[in-house]
């Protein structure tokens, strides 16, 4: 009945018991840290502004994004996803997001940023719905942790506006 | 003779007794595997609660052998989550982060356009032939969990290498360079790497003699 072979297992299946407790621990920790992120994006310019054959807008911006996501990390925290998208609502459809670009932060000294530039992704509507579009920018970030469950939120700034002309 | 023949008949005993209890317990695992899985189907509402990560598309925050817990809610999908996807005709579930969505205003239908974090451009190189966006049915789960490692065990018990590719119709192990952005889109799950990567394909299925008309399975090495 105590053979090595039982002993061994034994041993692993508490090893693996404990391991499963500390992680599940590890990630409920998380839960007590309130961060307070910070954010702020400007529209520098709008380098393009045109309408591609197929009837589709395009839109070429410049922005300055700063921001302040220290306060997100944790000892449970192995990086911060965080990027910038364009929301806006058109008549056909209720809500449009587009990323403009995103940043992988991989430790707390790299989460206090101020970065100037042009947009990564392509800003294409559905359309052409964007001569004179308010929109929103929005910073979202995720975090994503050694291990369990993920974090997600968002910083909305509001009051941005397309111009009403091509360039 | 007669305490010989007592000491077998007591073996004998004990040992259909034990290998019985063994064959018990082996049951005891499977159907506690199958409980936990079907417990987390129910739970989560998605088909496939847990999925093992099989590429490096999402470095550094999914590598190869991670595995994600995934949920369905009806909640309407969002730019920056992680989803699981299946592309009509591929076999190979694929987990990249949502960069566009556009939802419909009259039906609440979502255009979604994915990315891998690692990866350089987004996804429509891997999408199906034509299709520019993913809709609601091709998304199989949403990411909301993260254990590292733990996947190398069905990584390892499903993908033995070497063997599949003995098994393949190709006999041998093709080194080559990802060169060109051609080549990457000629072999569609090349794209999961960046260009430059060294990567060895292990399984090779040849559908017809047009050279790139074929699947492929490729490591990284």
């Amino acid at each position: 009945m105590h053979s090595s072979v039982l002993r061994f297992n034994a041993l692993v299946t508490f090893a693996v018991a404990i391991l499963a407790l500390i992680c599940a621990l590890a990630s409920f920790s998380d839960y007590f840290n309130n961060p307070s992120p910070t954010a702020d994006v400007k529209v520098l310019s709008i380098n393009w502004f045109h309408k591609q054959p197929n009837g589709n807008e395009e839109v070429r911006i410049t922005l300055n994004i700063s921001a302040d996501l220290r306060s997100l990390f944790t000892w449970n925290t192995k990086q911060v996803f965080g990027f910038v998208a364009a929301e806006y609502e058109t008549p056909q459809n209720a809500l449009n997001q587009v990323s403009l670009w995103d940043i992988i932060i991989p430790s707390k000294e790299d989460a206090k940023f101020l970065v100037q530039i042009t947009n990564k992704y392509r800003f294409i509507d559905q359309g052409s719905n964007l001569r004179s579009k308010e929109f929103n920018l929005t910073l979202h970030w995720h975090v994503m942790p050694k291990v369990g469950k993920m974090w997600a939120d968002k910083i909305v700034m509001t009051g941005y506006r397309l111009p009403d002309r091509y360039r | 003779m007669e305490w010989i023949r007592e000491n077998l008949d007591s073996t004998r005993s004990l040992q259909i007794r034990q290998v019985f209890t063994q064959a018990v317990s082996l049951v005891m695992i499977v159907t506690s595997a199958l409980i936990i899985r079907k417990g987390l189907m129910c739970v989560t509402g998605s088909e496939s609660p847990a999925v093992v990560v099989l590429s490096g598309s999402m470095e550094p925050g999914f590598k190869r052998g991670d595995i994600l817990f995934l949920h369905m809610s009806k909640d309407p999908i969002r730019a920056g989550e992680i989803v699981v996807f299946n592309i009509d005709g591929r076999e190979i579930p694929i987990v990249h982060r949502v960069i566009k969505v556009h939802e419909r205003q009259d039906t609440g239908e979502v255009d979604v356009l994915t990315k891998g974090d690692n990866n350089f451009g987004d996804d429509r190189l891997l999408y199906a032939h034509g299709q520019l966006w993913l809709k609601q049915h091709h998304i199989m789960g949403r990411a909301f969990g993260f254990l590292p490692y733990v996947g190398w065990v069905t990584i390892i018990a499903t993908e033995k290498p070497i063997v599949k590719v003995w098994n393949s119709s190709q006999k041998f192990i093709i080194t080559l360079q990802i060169k060109s952005s051609i080549l990457a889109q000629q072999l569609p799950t090349l794209t999961n790497y960046p260009l430059g990567t060294m990567v060895a394909v292990v399984n090779v299925v040849v559908t017809d003699r047009h050279p790139f008309d074929a699947t492929f399975l490729f490591r990284r090495v």
